[in-house]
């Protein structure tokens, strides 16, 4: 089902930003309010916006509810394993890297990395529940 | 590299689970998943036996954050006690529902959702502080509500469906409270929290465990948050239903047990808790005696046991907390294979009525397994229940209300465990189910029979330990011998039961006992959180009167 032009207008035109938006969140999660979920949380709404605006049909051959799963898995093992490193340091979780200088969006140590994980993650999480719900109608 | 053992404890089953998802559309074969979910199973009960072995008192610190402010996990006595009963209970259980697994109509996210929920278990035994042990019983729980409606049978969705919302209010009220205790405190941690919790003034205090009466009641299926319990665990896959009995509930009592230590352990809250678990004990058995599925009858015994273990535990004397934690660890055990055996009688006769099912003319493994739970749980000697329940009623003996109640709640088992002996009829069949299946059962008949002969060894050698590690200078004065006055009584009772129950079986069928289930198990869930909550302004007024 498609909507109206201007909807599908709109949306193609805030969904970028959008995108942006939580690629910013992502990235400075250590410095400023946010993180991994809310910016994975943006993540998903910039493509439900999409696909809710042109049609979840005319998408398939573009997003596929296959790679959301692999993508959520890689990045929840990857975390795993990133947080197992720190076993060599000392302690699960020790965060490993060079923590920089504070206020710098290179800083911090893993905490950058773990939110972009995370991001990722819930993003494609909240894809596979959009999934889920889609399957009712 | 083994000190780092505990933290693998909890995450090789999620390793496991998310190998499982990313592994699901390239492995094919049932075959290798089942031999990833098992060995992700082994894995911890393996690592918590050698951690047990060589140094009971570990605490793990995640990313080397010191133990106030960073996310530990503890092993001590307790816990370690804990971890191995759901390692055990996991594994044979897992093995059992390789066979089950093949009948459900969906059976592909089972073993990530199980591998899901034993995480969350292993986590609720470790964290050493309280918002985790909060998150970690939601994994479980959640995986638990998605795995009881694996029957895919209307009357499950809607069993799952009271669970979910009688849930979610509960672990509402329980963050409610750790909210509260947190603010007035300023520490989640267990070892902060056992040193300021003291200091709380007497009413706050009381405030803040109404809160969380609630959620671990819920958990327990004590008497006012129960609606959810006997419906969850009669349409519940098998498997499901032993692991729900034998480690899930516990939880709550482990919550419960935690609680206490930190300082909850006042006088009007004990006797509070003193008084629903009696009114469980007692009401759970009196409901096994009207119905004739056998499922549900378990069902109703596991929630009278809880009440059994909830009141000696909250006497709060170091004999009634050794007694409550080794009849939770031989409850969970003797209740796993009474389920599991029900579940083979009905996959191998097609029912689960008890008129129509040849209890004692079935397979003998399947019988000897069965007739081992029964007596198991009414204590009689050489198995695991005695010793246990002896324990229990010598740490009760003085209170006699309270050494009245729990007589007459083991009177009551033997009747209605008897009657189910003596209405049991049918066509004998002595065909034998798969050997995935007869494997669980051999294995926890073994360890009531081997954990039963050896009850004062392993009371002194491993429960003490775990009582010592709630109360640090707890004392334990005489020499416990295996025969006592209090197993005589014990025994003495479970026989009359007994012989009440198979003689009198057609009468005690003909009781009148509809008001009761009116009243206790078709409540609905608005009902249900009525009741919750009209309980706790209850137990305020009480303590606000006390």
């Amino acid at each position: 089902m498609m909507m109206s032009n201007i909807v599908r207008t709109t949306t193609k035109m805030v969904s970028p930003f959008l995108v942006t938006y939580s690629i910013y969140i992502m990235l400075y999660g250590h410095l400023t309010p946010g993180g991994g979920f809310q910016a994975g949380v943006i993540l998903a709404v910039s493509i439900i916006l999409l696909m809710t605006a042109h049609g979840s049909k005319n998408l398939e051959e573009k997003v596929n509810e296959t790679w959301f799963k692999m993508i959520e898995n890689i990045m929840a093992i990857s975390i795993l394993i990133m947080v197992s490193i720190g076993l060599v340091f000392g302690a699960m979780f020790y965060n490993f890297l060079h923590r920089g200088t504070f206020g710098l969006p290179i800083s911090g140590g893993m905490i950058p990395l773990f939110n972009i994980f995370v991001g990722l993650k819930v993003g494609a999480g909240f894809m596979v529940i959009y999934y889920a719900l889609l399957r009712w109608f | 590299m083994m000190s780092h053992a505990p933290v693998f404890v909890v995450i090789t089953p999620i390793l496991g689970a998310l190998l499982m998802g990313l592994l699901n559309p390239f492995v094919k074969k049932e075959l290798y998943r089942d031999l990833i979910a098992l060995v992700s199973l082994m894995t911890p009960l393996v690592l918590m036996l050698y951690i047990y072995r060589t140094d009971t008192n570990v605490v793990y610190e995640m990313g080397g954050w010191p133990r106030p402010y960073g996310l530990v996990l503890v092993v001590d006595g307790l816990s370690a006690l804990m971890v191995l009963m759901a390692g055990i209970v996991t594994v044979t259980t897992f093995l059992y529902s390789l066979e089950e697994k093949r009948l459900l109509p969906s059976g592909n996210r089972y073993n990530f959702l199980f591998l899901f929920m034993a995480a969350g278990l292993y986590g609720v035994f470790m964290a050493g502080d309280i918002v985790n042990r909060y998150v970690f019983f939601e994994l479980t729980i959640i995986s638990t509500y998605v795995l009881l409606t694996y029957k895919g049978t209307k009357e499950s969705l809607r069993a799952s469906y009271n669970f979910l919302i009688i849930g979610s209010t509960a672990s509402f009220f329980f963050l409610a409270g750790i909210g509260l205790l947190y603010f007035n405190t300023g520490f989640l941690d267990f070892g902060a929290l056992r040193g300021t919790v003291p200091y709380i003034d007497q009413g706050t205090r009381n405030i803040i465990f109404s809160f969380f009466i609630i959620a671990i009641g819920m958990k327990m299926g004590l008497i006012p948050f129960h609606t959810w319990f006997s419906d969850a665990h009669v349409n519940a896959p098998t498997p499901m239903t032993a692991i729900l009995a034998a480690l899930t509930i516990k939880t709550g009592l482990y919550i419960m047990i935690k609680l206490f230590s930190i300082g909850f352990d006042t006088l009007p809250i004990r006797w509070i808790l003193v008084f629903l678990g009696a009114i469980t004990a007692l009401t759970g058995v009196v409901m096994t005696l009207k119905y004739t599925d056998l499922k549900r009858i378990l069902a109703w015994f596991t929630m009278s046991q809880m009440g059994m273990i909830v009141v000696s535990i909250a006497l709060w004397s170091p004999l009634g907390i050794a007694g409550g934690v080794m009849h939770l660890v031989n409850h969970s055990f003797f209740i796993g294979l009474l389920f599991l055996s029900c579940g083979t009688l009905a996959y191998v006769h097609g029912t689960r009525d008890i008129r129509e099912l040849p209890l004692l003319r079935s397979n003998i493994l399947l019988s000897v397994g069965f007739l081992i739970g029964t007596l198991a749980i009414l204590g009689i000697p050489p198995l695991n229940g005695y010793y246990s329940g002896s324990m229990i009623l010598q740490a009760s003996s003085r209170y006699p209300a309270v050494y009245i109640v729990l007589i007459l709640t083991y009177l009551l088992t033997a009747v209605s465990f008897f009657r189910i002996f003596a209405l049991s009829s049918g066509i004998s069949d002595l065909s034998s189910p798969p050997e995935s299946m007869l494997i669980p059962l051999v294995v926890l008949a073994g360890l009531c029979v081997f954990l039963g002969a050896l009850s004062p060894l392993w009371m002194r050698n491993a429960v003490f330990p775990a009582v010592r590690a709630i109360q640090p200078g707890a004392v334990f004065e005489g020499s416990y011998p295996y025969l006592n006055i209090h197993g005589l009584v014990l025994v003495v009772t479970s026989m009359s039961g007994a012989f009440i129950g198979y003689f009198f079986a057609p009468f005690i069928s003909g009781l009148k006992l509809e008001w009761a289930d009116g009243l206790l198990s078709r409540v609905p869930v608005t009902d249900a959180i009525r009741y919750m909550i009209i309980v706790m302004a209850l137990v305020l007024v009480l303590f606000t009167i006390l």
